[in-house]
């Protein structure tokens, strides 16, 4: 059984791997189930999940956008720093959240040109604007952090960015509906619309697609501007949880972002995955942070557990898929 | 017994390896088979063959599709086994289960997709795997010596130290060759090596085999184009449906008798549609059409109700020329019109405006094999399945499972992964997407390519029905008997013009495979 079949398939099976979790956490660190640690939890899951659901669409096509993190940071000061020039009014935080859209979308149009028309691998193309954007940020921030007032009561602007972060709807922390939402938005295009069913078919046959009218370059570009939106809006939100923004923000989010795609059975080869591996792939990669920080695993080290566990993931991909492919040998064919 | 090889060896004085040719062995038999029978799947596909190829002969073999020449040839090189029958080297019976066992028997095969690294000179790739040298520190100056004394053993004018890719296709294959030679080949086989040469690249790769043979080793050489096997070769094996039909000297190749022996008897058609209609109001004009070097200038009109087969031999310009019509290549020259108004150069709108293609690989550019046979089918029906961009999933389904059922492809169950179907049924779904959109213009590039016999008949079926509703049908084929028997006119490609056209009567076999290889039908050749 395939790792994609395994975790990409049936609920049941990863529930099983989460309940996992929860029972190595019940027994080596109680202090999993405070409400406090809970909803950290959450905020991380929410984050990865909604850069994940952007990322989905590239790695559908099977490409790959390491910037997502470094969007995020960029997005976040951007809206951070016209706001606070604005002297905290509602038009500055219009405008700071409508420049970091544009940012995002930019930066999405641009990676889908390097990718299309340059021919460029998606892998180097992201990996350099995540340099880039973290070259950016401290630029536009002026090179410290910004932190939001905390006096929320007096003005509108700060009592809006807070409330995208920490206000509860019926309980829910506001994070978590953004999740949800994008997981809607998300899951119904790649489930139920035009664009969605030529995804798959792009990420699977990109000839055999523009053949039957696919236009490649549209609608890989259009991918690419999904996942650095999502990662936009990420920053935002995230940024407003801590009510603060710098450019060390979401730093290397991407890694825990690219292992939630893999355990989350998404073929990095392009043509297959559903929302529900990038959700599960979100819950995985939060709780397994969360876990390790929990039991006072040292960072750098965490960062080798992520690169074990994407090296494993892989891995035992790449061997099933070997498997599967060696089953069926078609019988030599007849002379053509 | 197998012969024993002498491995190349190296002179004290420098490393000039042993020179072995063949000359003074000309005309003495190499290789032999004989009574070599294969059956793929109970259908067999070679029966009794026996082959002669002799030192310093260039041995042409030639047939139709699927007259067994690729079968035996792999057969010889060890990529498939034989059921019966013996091979003999030398005239020693030998065993050739693998490559390295052909290797061993001094058997090299030139293949068409060349196997060379660009990036490397030409001596670096002729070592590539077995370079001079020791501990991993390849033995530059060696290499080149060995590689220059090679080049000047068998004539052959090129650089050792050009890098391979700033060569043309010709010397890539000069290169191929000396590859070969240098594992001391006897017996170079040739597999169709000018399909992807130009005229004056081909005259130099004539040369190069005229000089092989003056060495004496043995060449078997594997064409459809008639004039080469004319130009170059010694003697002639002609196969037809897996059997050795006969084997012509040089003087005896004489167009008219190699096509008869090809084709055998015409059965003179039994099923061909009589007395199509004509929907004149349906018309795909194409004038002057260019593309780079492959169209120079092709005009024709093709009517509805019509079945239009374009013939002509691989590199003829034939798959450009629908790709061009359909948007998927950007023609350099002339117009498209459908109806009157300019064909667009978006294949989308094209789709929308009726047209459908059915691509000659149908892997690479056909089939989505991680998608299931439903969304395989779907896939170009999206303007019809949904509203505002959101499918329509009822309307989806029961136009795939309509499909599926019209169409008998099996399993019938949508959600089956495509990659998973036997090749006819594949076939049936890449069709099947464009028939379930009633198509009024249809382009097929090769449509029965890897069907078996009873799927091709219901392909058929199903582009004649299309037609007969009034659809404009384009096929492209390599089929003699698909062109002759299924088309109801026939326009063959040759040089990147339309040679010739054939209707009624004159559609015969033996006057297509003229055509393609670039000759007119003189009177009483037609038919035996």
């Amino acid at each position: 059984m395939s790792v994609r079949r395994f975790f990409g398939g049936a609920w049941g099976q990863r529930i099983v791997i989460l309940a996992l979790i929860f029972a190595v956490m019940a027994v080596a660190e109680p202090k999993f189930f405070t409400g406090s640690n809970a909803s950290s939890v959450l905020f991380a899951i929410s984050i990865y999940g909604m850069m994940a659901c952007g990322m989905l669409f590239v790695v559908l096509l099977g490409g790959l956008d390491l910037s997502v993190g470094s969007m995020a940071a960029v997005s976040a000061c951007i809206v951070a720093q016209i706001t606070m020039k604005s002297g905290y009014s509602g038009a500055g935080l219009l405008t700071g959240i409508v420049a970091a859209i544009a940012a995002s979308i930019a930066v999405g149009v641009l990676h889908g040109l390097c990718v299309t028309y340059m021919r460029m691998p998606s892998f180097i193309v992201t990996l350099s604007t995540k340099y880039i954007l973290y070259g950016v940020a401290p630029i536009i921030t002026g090179g410290s952090f910004i932190y939001y007032p905390q006096e929320m009561d007096s003005n509108s602007a700060v009592n809006f960015i807070y409330s995208l972060g920490n206000k509860r709807i019926a309980n829910v922390p506001m994070p978590v509906i953004f999740f949800a939402a994008v997981v809607v938005i998300a899951g119904f295009t790649l489930a139920s619309t035009t664009y969605g069913r030529r995804l798959y078919a792009l990420g699977g046959n990109p000839t055999a697609s523009a053949l039957v009218g696919v236009r490649v370059r549209r609608d890989t570009v259009a991918a690419y501007v999904v996942s650095s939106l999502l990662a936009a809006l990420s920053g935002i939100v995230l940024s407003s949880v801590n009510m603060q923004a710098g450019q060390t923000l979401a730093q290397g989010y991407e890694g825990s972002v690219l292992m939630a795609m893999i355990v989350g059975g998404i073929n990095l080869a392009g043509g297959e995955g559903t929302i529900s591996g990038a959700v599960f792939g979100a819950l995985f990669a939060g709780l397994i942070n969360n876990m390790m920080t929990l039991l006072s695993v040292p960072s750098d080290f965490q960062k080798a557990v992520q690169g074990a566990i994407i090296l494993v993931a892989v891995c035992i991909n790449a061997y099933s898929g070997r498997r599967a492919g060696r089953v069926k040998l078609p019988a030599a064919p007849a002379e053509k | 017994m197998r012969p024993t090889l002498k491995k190349p060896e190296r002179t004290p004085d420098g490393g000039a390896e042993r020179t072995v040719t063949f000359e003074d062995r000309a005309g003495k038999s190499l290789l032999r088979t004989e009574g070599v029978y294969k059956q793929f799947n109970g259908v067999t596909v070679l029966r009794d063959v026996a082959l002669d190829v002799r030192y310093g002969e260039v041995h042409a073999l030639m047939g139709e599709n699927g007259a067994g020449k690729s079968t035996i040839i792999k057969i010889i090189t060890g990529v498939y086994e034989k059921d019966a029958g013996r091979i003999m080297i030398d005239g020693e019976p030998v065993e050739i289960n693998d490559s390295h066992d052909a290797r061993r028997a001094g058997i090299s095969v030139i293949y068409q997709e060349l196997s060379l690294v660009p990036a490397l000179t030409v001596a670096e790739n002729i070592f590539l795997g077995q370079e001079p040298g020791r501990y991993g520190v390849t033995g530059r100056s060696e290499m080149r010596e060995r590689v220059s004394a090679l080049i000047d053993r068998y004539g052959f004018r090129i650089d050792p130290d050009a890098v391979v890719d700033s060569l043309g296709m010709s010397q890539r294959q000069m290169v191929e060759i000396l590859k070969a030679l240098s594992t001391d080949a006897k017996l170079v086989i040739m597999d169709e090596p000018t399909s992807s040469l130009s005229t004056a690249e081909s005259e130099r790769l004539f040369e190069t085999i005229d000089l092989l043979r003056q060495k004496g080793v043995g060449i078997l050489y594997v064409s459809h184009r008639l004039e080469e096997v004319y130009r170059l070769s010694d003697r002639l094996t002609v196969m037809r449906g897996g059997e050795v039909v006969g084997v012509l000297d040089h003087d005896e190749i004489v167009p008219k008798t190699v096509t008869t022996m090809m084709i055998g008897r015409e059965i003179r058609d039994a099923n061909a549609r009589r007395g199509y209609k004509i929907y004149e109001d349906n018309v795909l004009e194409v004038s002057h059409l260019r593309y780079g070097k492959l169209l120079r200038d092709v005009s024709f009109k093709a009517y509805g109700g019509e079945i239009l087969g374009i013939g002509g031999l691989v590199g003829s310009g034939r798959t450009e020329l629908v790709k061009c019509i359909y948007g998927a290549l950007r023609r350099s020259g002339g117009d498209v019109t459908y109806r009157g108004a300019p064909v667009s150069k978006s294949i989308g709108r094209n789709i929308r405006a009726g047209f459908g293609f059915v691509p000659e690989d149908r892997r690479v550019e056909g089939l989505f094999p991680a998608l299931s046979i439903g969304r395989n089918i779907t896939v170009a029906s999206h303007d019809k399945l949904s509203r505002v961009s959101v499918m329509n999933k009822g309307a989806e389904q029961r136009w795939a499972e309509e499909a599926i059922k019209n169409y008998d492809i099996r399993p019938r169950d949508r959600g089956y992964r495509a990659a998973n179907l036997s090749g006819g049924n594949q076939q049936k779904v890449v069709l099947g997407r464009w028939l379930a959109r009633e198509p009024d213009v249809l382009l097929l590039d090769e449509p029965t390519v890897g069907v078996d016999v009873g799927v091709r008949a219901e392909l058929y079926e199903y582009v004649r029905f299309l037609a007969s509703r009034g659809s404009i049908i384009i096929m492209v084929s390599s089929d003699l008997f698909e062109l002759t028997h299924i088309a109801d006119r026939i326009l063959v490609m040759h040089g990147g013009v339309f040679f010739e056209e054939f209707t009624g009567a004159a559609a015969t076999q033996a006057a297509v495979l003229l055509a393609a290889s670039g000759q007119h039908t003189d009177e009483g050749v037609a038919l035996i």
